[in-house]
């Protein structure tokens, strides 16, 4: 039955009742994907020495399989960590971390570190009731040593109190760290 | 009222009465045969005032030459009749006589009277005959009036669950989709006034979007039903018939109200039926629905963001004459449902530590605020129907339909960005259109045959914004049938087939993008009897083959899934299903029992379902576990039972049962995700009527659902235990003058009890709902 025919008769006779039709338009349904992780390790206290840490997976979830960017780390150094967010489906790419920093009473990335691997991280950061955020953060290596460093954001409106089960999980990325 | 004025009003209530009757039947002038004289008049004498049945009531056909009398619960019935009008007079002792013309064509007729004491009440007689006729030889139960009446107010999938073979699938309390038989989703098929419902029914968690107000009468339809309905139908088929439209003049209509405790919902619904003096060959009606709910309790929480607003509303124009019928039909449905907040969970470990923790790791309190994560459905439903019957050679029907469906999901993240928060985007937007064209020719019986034949076809577009989870296609339909009946004394037999072709043109954007189409055709086929030895035994068997194509969904899923935390993988190479179905009904009625028995036994070849696969999928907020879709044999055996004894006078012990066995027929084992054994059993007491009260009964029953026998490791959790529940129902009508008024009281799980049942997708994180306390107020207003 062609809907040339059917559509206009019958949705005349509707539009007493509101023929629902595509609008708005369909095709409109901009979406965020947090897409892209990158932590960046720099040496302090000179700064000369960068190591990045990278989850990428810019076609979103499923598709292509996401490609992950493991360091490797000096022993024995102190390292200012910096967290970065981004939209990379998005031309220009999209910066998510500002946005994740203005909600910052809601958000805190937790860092998960394997009982073999020798890290110390500390927050740099605070909200404002006194709880940390996690966006940057200390990170001081011991021995030569390797495991799982597992970086987590966690969304957790009303309920936020350092506790890493609470909310629910925007970002989970595990990365192998390697000290040598 | 003068005797001339009522007998004019019974004359032309009967000719209209006669007109609805004869959409399934014809009329024309025959000189009939012996082989046509297998036909029976039969039905019930009641009183109007007392409600109760008239026995020692004299009928008789033209004029005495075919005479019965009613027995003692008010039946009668008449064998042996031929072709043609027939006269019928119905009178007692102390009562006006009613008169009411009928035709038999090639069907038996029911028709009730209901006799009146006082000169000033009019008689009433009705003639009833099913619009959309299917095929005889199948299992059939309908629900209507009393049964109807105590589930006003609940979901589609809720209403059905009172018959045996008929359970759900549930994500939460306000997503429950109807289960035929261990089947639901893509391979029932449910026919919204007559139309094929179709809206991404192929999700789990998608419940058909219809408002059960919109019918005066449920049937479900077991077994194989592709030669009526085309693919997909292999389980059954649900009718969801609105009552027929109003062509004598006046004004009638109803007001619904329920109430019920856990969620404290309200549901409001009213419906109009007018037909105006200077239009005396219109009928109208309108109708809508408000339903407002806020969050669940279990025995010992809320359940976070489970709320419910839904907005429904229906108009109807027909038009009626000697010979041609039509009416227009406009359906709207809208509903917010709230998912549970601690159902949305994402990557291995939250499940894991959701699934361990004894209740959800989410509390609330009670709040009728619905927030994220959410769905949204929105379904229009036109139609357009048009009977015409032609003098001698039988009766052609031709509906136009087009339905829109909406879907949209939000899921628990909003974005980051401020802009982009405002404008609150759902993840995931379906945009389904589908048009359809039935056209189907009854004709006169030919030597000893009646039956029917009919062409249909359907054009499809579904389309998406936002993420991807399936992709947009357009898919074309056509399908032509026949089906025959020939009817013995005693028996009846009844075949059908249909030939039916589909195109499916899908553009498929990720990985990479491309086009593919699939062309499917396929012939349905089915065989039935029926044998009568006599009124109490009606023994039938159907035997069908039936196809489903593999969906969209199952070929090309690939996305995450959040209400059941797992990312779905599609496979294009899938074949189609080919089921064959056979299903044999019992039935015993007389005064001291009345069972109906279903046996079936269904294989389906390739079906089609989703197996978890390693590795999980690796996304950035961690790993999700992984299903990709894939096809086995399967068969699936069962028996449904529901019986009704007398035990007394007004008590009488019910007894339903649905056991249901799976194997997969390749690797061994049962099949997940099907409904384990249930018994319901209980006690009703039926009071006396008296002059106001009517239809008085109170009952009690026990729910006892058994631990699925399902060895799943790769289930998430073991499948919960078994439980018993404790339901209660208690209703009467009251009457004042020509209005009637229906209370019911329901308890449902009276003694709060905590319980997980295997069909409800959120068993993983939360305990089923406690004590549900529910209020459902009729009022009819006249007819």
């Amino acid at each position: 039955m062609k809907k040339i025919l059917l559509y206009p008769c019958l949705c005349i006779i509707a539009t007493i009742g509101g023929c629902k039709s595509d609008e708005p338009c369909e095709c409109d349904n901009p979406q965020e994907l947090i897409t892209t992780l990158k932590l960046t390790l720099t040496e302090q206290p000179t700064s000369s020495d960068v190591r990045v840490f990278t989850f990428s997976d810019p076609d979103g979830d499923g598709g292509n399989a996401p490609t992950i960017t493991n360091a490797t780390l000096k022993p024995n150094t102190t390292y200012i960590g910096t967290i970065s967010v981004l939209d990379e489906s998005k031309t220009p790419i999209d910066d998510i971390t500002l946005e994740i920093e203005e909600e910052k009473n809601d958000h805190q990335f937790f860092y998960t570190v394997a009982p073999a691997l020798n890290i110390n991280i500390d927050y740099n950061d605070i909200d404002d009731n006194g709880l940390p955020i996690g966006i940057n953060t200390s990170i001081a290596t011991g021995t030569a040593s390797n495991g799982i460093l597992t970086v987590t954001l966690k969304h957790q409106p009303g309920i936020k109190n350092n506790n890493i089960s609470a909310g629910e999980t925007d970002i989970k990325v595990d990365f192998t760290a390697t000290i040598q | 009222m003068s005797r001339l004025y009522s007998r004019t009003m019974l004359y032309l209530f009967g000719a209209m009465c006669l007109l609805i009757a004869a959409n399934a039947e014809f009329v024309w002038a025959q000189s009939a045969t012996d082989s046509d004289c297998i036909y029976h008049i039969f039905g019930t004498i009641s009183d109007i005032d007392t409600k109760k049945a008239l026995p020692f009531a004299h009928i008789h056909l033209n004029d005495g030459q075919y005479i019965a009398i009613s027995d003692s619960l008010g039946n009668y019935s008449i064998a042996n009749l031929c072709i043609g009008t027939y006269v019928a007079v119905c009178s007692h002792l102390g009562c006006e006589p009613i008169e009411q013309v009928v035709t038999l064509s090639n069907n038996d007729i029911q028709l009730n009277f209901i006799l009146p004491h006082h000169q000033y009440e009019l008689a009433v007689a009705t003639v009833k005959s099913s619009k959309y006729k299917v095929l005889a030889t199948q299992s059939e139960t309908t629900l209507s009036n009393q049964e109807l009446l105590g589930k006003r107010g609940e979901s589609l999938g809720e209403a059905l669950q009172q018959i045996s073979g008929v359970s759900t699938l549930q994500s939460g309390s306000n997503v429950i989709k109807p289960v035929i038989n261990g089947l639901h989703s893509q391979r029932i098929v449910i026919l919204n006034n007559g139309v094929r419902q179709e809206g991404q029914q192929w999700g789990q968690d998608h419940a058909p979007e219809i408002d059960p107000f919109v019918a005066d009468k449920l049937t479900v339809i077991k077994g194989a039903n592709g030669v009526r309905y085309g693919a997909d139908a292999i389980a059954g088929i649900i009718l969801v018939e609105p009552k027929p439209l109003r062509y004598e003049k006046g004004i009638g209509g109803e007001l619904n109200l329920a109430t019920f405790s856990n969620g404290r919902t309200g549901v409001l619904s009213g419906r109009i039926d007018a037909n105006f003096g200077f239009l005396p060959r219109f009928a109208w009606r309108l109708q809508g629905t408000l339903k407002r709910g806020g969050n669940v309790h279990t025995p010992d929480y809320y359940l976070k963001n489970t709320g419910i607003s839904e907005y429904n509303f229906s108009y109807i124009g027909g038009y009626k004459n000697e010979t041609y019928s039509s009416d227009i039909f406009y359906s709207q449905y809208n509903a917010d449902i709230g998912i549970f907040a601690g159902s949305h969970i994402g990557n291995l470990s939250d499940l894991q530590t959701a699934i361990n923790s004894p209740s959800p790791l989410v509390t609330a309190d009670f709040s009728y605020a619905i927030s994220r994560p959410r769905q949204r459905a929105e379904h229009e439903l036109l139609k357009w129907s048009n009977r015409l019957k032609i003098n001698n050679i039988g009766s052609v029907s031709l509906d136009l339909a087009r339905q829109f469906n909406r879907r949209q999901e939000y899921d628990a993240r909003r974005p980051y960005n401020d802009s982009l928060a405002q404008l609150d985007p759902p993840q995931l937007n379906f945009i389904l259109k589908t048009y359809t064209a039935d056209f189907t020719f009854e004709h006169r019986p030919i030597k000893k045959w009646a039956g029917s034949v009919g062409v249909s076809g359907m054009l499809q577009q579904n389309t998406y914004s936002g993420i991807y989870f399936i992709p947009k296609y357009e898919a074309y339909n056509g399908g032509i049938w026949a089906i025959e009946r020939h009817k013995w004394q005693h028996y009846e037999v009844e075949l059908g087939i249909r030939y039916d072709v589909r195109q499916l043109n899908v553009s498929q954007p990720n990985p990479t993008h491309v086009a593919h189409s699939f062309l499917w055709h396929n012939i349905s086929a089915s065989i039935g009897g029926v044998y009568r030895p006599n009124d109490r035994w009606r023994v039938s068997f159907n035997s069908g083959i039936a196809w489903r194509p593999p969906h969209v969904s199952e070929l090309f899923s690939n996305g995450v899934h959040h209400g059941a935390a797992s990312f779905e993988i599609g496979n294009p190479s899938l074949q189609t299903e080919r089921a064959y179905n056979t299903i044999a009904a019992i039935q015993y009625r007389n005064k001291q029992l009345t069972a109906d028995l279903n046996l079936f036994a269904n294989l389906i070849d390739n079906y089609i379902y989703v197996q978890p696969t390693l590795p999980p999928t690796l996304t950035i907020r961690g790993a999700f576990p992984t299903f990709l879709y894939t096809q086995t044999n399967a068969l699936l055996i069962g028996i449904d039972w529901s019986v009704v004894i007398p035990l007394s006078q007004h008590l009488s012990w019910l007894s339903k049962a649905s056991l249901l066995q799976t194997n997969d027929l390749t690797i061994g084992g049962g099949i997940p995700l099907m409904p384990p054994v249930r018994f319901d059993s209980g006690l009703q007491y039926q009071f006396k009527n008296n002059k106001s009260l009517t239809e008085s009964y109170a009952k009690i029953t026990v729910l006892h659902v058994l631990k699925s026998a399902i060895n799943d490791t790769l289930d998430y959790a073991p499948p919960p235990n078994a439980y018993l529940l404790l339901n209660a129902n208690a209703g009467t009508t009251l009457h004042i003058g020509k209005q009637a008024i229906t209370l019911t009281l329901a308890v449902q799980n009276l003694l709060n009890t905590s319980y997980r049942d295997y069909m409800n997708r959120q068993r993983y994180f939360a305990d089923e709902i406690g004590r549900n306390i529910s209020i459902k107020i009729n009022y009819l207003l006249l007819q």
